[in-house]
C-alpha cells in the first residue's frame, strides 16, 4: 500500500494545479526528514493549498475540487478506473470548510478495505487526502521524496515538501488542540521530538508561522476569531505533552506495536524512555520556543 | 535438550540448568532448584518466553495463576522470528478454534486492527486474545504448538514492558483469560471484542483527543451510529 502511497504522490506531481501551488506536510512529510530507521508509519497525505491573495475564499475549494477532477480525467485517460486509481471527490458538506478532503482508490491484492461515510466510500482500500484551504505562511521546496518505501520505487519522486521550520509550527499548533480537531497526540509528540532535533530550523520563522496561525485564527463557521495571545499556543501544546508524559506502558507498547516496524529506533521506547521524550520535547518548547513570544 | 550445551553462569544458569531436560517445569520449583528467588526466576522465564526461547502453559493443578514453562532453545543468542505473512492470519483461528471452540475474541490491537481502526497500515505486532480462564491451558499448549514460528505466546500477567521487548523478537499473542460473552461480537468473520466495549477501554487507556480521533472514525465508518 506505500506504493500507493507514492503513486499518489508522483501522479499530483506531475500533473499539478494550474491555479495554486501544492506542497505536502503532515505526518509523512515528517518522516522525509528522518533517517529511514527513525522513520514510522504514516499512511494520510495532508497537503496545504496555496492561493495568490486575489483568490476570494469562498472560491478556494471548488477550485481545488475543479482541480482534482480534472486530475481524475488524466487518471482516467492514463486507463485507471473508478475502482482503481482514480480519486473520490465527496460532496462537499454544508457550512464552512477549511479542508477539501478527498481519497484516492485501489484494488491491491492483499490490503484491508474498509468503508468512509464521509468519502463516500464502501469496501475499498484508500489513500485519505486533505487539502488545507487556508495557510498563511506557506514554506516549502521541491525535493526527491526520501522515504524508506522509496526504496522500493521504480522513479523518483520529487514534490513540493513542506519546510522543516513549517512541519514545526503545524506540530505545535495541532498539540494546542486548536486547529487541527481530535488527533493522536502520542504521533505529534514523536514527530515534535524529531523535528526538534534536525539540523537547520528557522525557530524565529516557526514563532512567526504561529503568531500569524493565531492573528487568522477561523472559528467554525470560517469568521475571523483572533487566538490572543498566540503564546497560549505554545503554552497549550506544552501542557499537552506533559499529560501525555502519563502514558500507560498498555498504550506505549500497543502504540509503538503500531507505528514502528520492528528494529527501528523507538520500537522498544520504555515508559521511562518516553516521559524523558515528552521531558524533552516540552523543554525545548519551554527554552527554544516561549521565549521568543516575550 | 542438552545439558551440555548451556554454557550461561550465575543465576540465569541455574535456571536454564533445570529446564534443561526440555519438560515443564513449575515456577516454584525452577526457583527452589536453581536456588533463586521466585521473583528472580519469573523475570528471568518472562525473558526466556519474550525472546521465543522458552513456551509457558497455565498449570492450574498448581493453583490459580499458576505457570509452568518448558526450554525450547538453550542458544545465547536471539533471533527474532519472521514476520507471519498475514499478521492477523486464519491459523491463528484454526488454533483457537481447536482449543477453545467458538469461545475467544480478539481484543485491543488487534479489535482495531479488525474493524480498521488505526492507520490502516501500519503493522501488528501484538495480538491480544480473550479466552475462558478453564480453557487457557489448552488455548496456551494449542497456540505455542501451532503458531510459534511466528508468533510468542505470553500470559497477560507478563509486565507490558516485556511484552514490549518481546514485540522486538516476534508477533506477541497475549492470551487474557477475561471471556465475557456479553462483550464478544462478529466482524468481518471474525470474533472480535463488540465496538463499544473496545471503544471503552480506548477511552480509558487514552487522551481524550485520541480517543476522540478513533471514534470519530468508527463513526465515519459506520460501525457506531450514535454520538455520545
Amino acid at each position: 500500500m506505500m506504493m500507493w502511497q507514492l503513486d499518489t504522490l508522483d501522479c499530483l506531481g506531475r500533473f499539478p494545479p494550474d491555479e495554486f501551488q501544492l506542497y505536502l506536510k503532515g505526518g509523512t512529510c515528517v518522516q522525509h526528514y528522518l533517517p529511514r530507521e527513525k522513520q514510522r508509519f504514516s499512511m494520510d497525505l495532508d497537503f496545504s493549498a496555496c492561493f495568490r491573495k486575489s483568490v476570494e475564499t469562498s472560491e478556494r475549494l471548488p477550485i481545488v475540487r475543479r482541480y482534482l477532477q480534472t486530475l481524475n480525467d488524466q487518471l482516467s485517460r492514463d486507463g485507471w478506473t473508478t475502482s482503481h486509481g482514480m480519486l473520490r471527490i465527496p460532496e462537499i458538506r454544508p457550512g464552512f470548510n477549511p479542508i477539501c478532503l478527498s481519497a484516492r482508490l485501489f484494488e491491491p491484492v492483499k490490503c484491508p478495505k474498509t468503508n468512509s461515510m464521509i468519502l463516500g466510500i464502501r469496501n475499498a482500500a484508500f489513500i485519505r487526502m486533505e487539502f488545507f484551504l487556508y495557510d498563511n505562511d506557506p514554506e516549502y521546496s521541491e525535493q526527491k521524496l526520501s522515504l524508506a518505501s522509496t526504496d522500493n520505487a521504480v522513479r523518483e519522486i520529487v514534490f513540493n515538501m513542506a519546510s522543516k521550520t513549517r512541519l514545526l509550527a503545524d506540530k505545535i499548533i495541532a498539540l494546542s488542540g486548536e486547529g487541527y480537531g481530535a488527533r493522536d497526540e502520542s504521533k505529534d509528540v514523536l514527530d515534535l521530538k524529531s523535528l526538534s532535533e534536525l539540523y537547520g530550523l528557522d525557530v524565529p520563522g516557526a514563532k512567526r508561522m504561529i503568531s500569524s496561525w493565531a492573528s487568522f485564527h477561523l472559528d467554525a463557521d470560517g469568521k475571523p476569531q483572533p487566538l490572543e495571545p498566540p503564546v497560549k499556543i505554545v503554552h497549550a501544546a506544552r501542557k499537552t505533552v506533559l499529560r501525555r508524559s502519563d502514558m500507560s506502558a498498555e498504550a506505549l507498547a500497543q502504540m509503538m506495536g503500531l507505528l514502528y516496524a520492528r528494529g527501528r529506533e523507538g520500537f522498544n521506547l520504555k515508559t521511562s524512555d518516553w516521559k524523558r521524550v515528552c521531558m524533552d520535547v516540552a523543554g525545548f518548547l519551554k527554552s527554544n520556543i516561549l521565549p521568543l513570544f516575550t | 535438550m542438552q545439558a551440555a550445551s548451556i554454557a550461561v553462569a550465575g543465576i540465569q544458569g541455574r535456571i536454564l540448568q533445570v529446564l534443561s531436560d526440555g519438560g515443564w517445569h513449575d515456577l516454584p520449583e525452577i526457583a527452589s532448584k536453581a536456588d533463586v528467588s521466585k521473583s528472580s526466576a519469573s523475570k528471568y522465564l518472562y525473558f526466556m518466553l519474550g525472546r521465543g526461547k522458552a513456551l509457558w502453559k497455565p498449570d492450574p493443578s498448581k493453583g490459580h495463576g499458576a505457570y509452568a514453562y518448558r526450554l525450547v532453545d538453550s542458544s545465547v543468542k536471539a533471533l527474532a522470528k519472521p514476520y507471519p505473512e498475514d499478521p492477523l492470519s486464519s491459523n491463528v483461528d484454526l488454533a483457537l478454534r481447536d482449543a477453545a471452540g467458538n469461545r475467544y475474541y480478539y481484543s485491543g490491537l488487534a479489535a482495531r486492527y479488525i474493524y480498521q481502526l488505526y492507520d490502516r497500515f501500519g503493522n501488528l505486532n501484538l495480538v491480544e486474545v480473550k479466552v475462558p480462564r478453564k480453557l487457557l491451558p489448552q488455548a496456551a499448549e494449542k497456540l505455542n504448538s501451532a503458531l510459534s514460528e511466528w508468533y510468542i505466546v505470553v500470559p497477560d500477567k507478563m509486565p507490558w514492558e516485556l511484552v514490549q521487548e518481546a514485540m522486538q523478537f516476534g508477533t506477541v499473542l497475549r492470551l487474557i483469560p477475561e471471556y465475557r460473552p456479553r462483550e464478544k461480537g462478529r466482524y468481518a468473520g471474525r470474533n472480535v471484542e463488540k465496538i463499544e466495549y473496545l471503544l471503552d477501554h480506548i477511552r480509558r487507556h487514552m487522551s481524550n483527543s485520541e480517543y476522540e480521533a478513533v471514534r470519530m472514525q468508527a463513526k465515519d465508518q459506520g460501525l457506531i451510529v450514535q454520538d455520545r
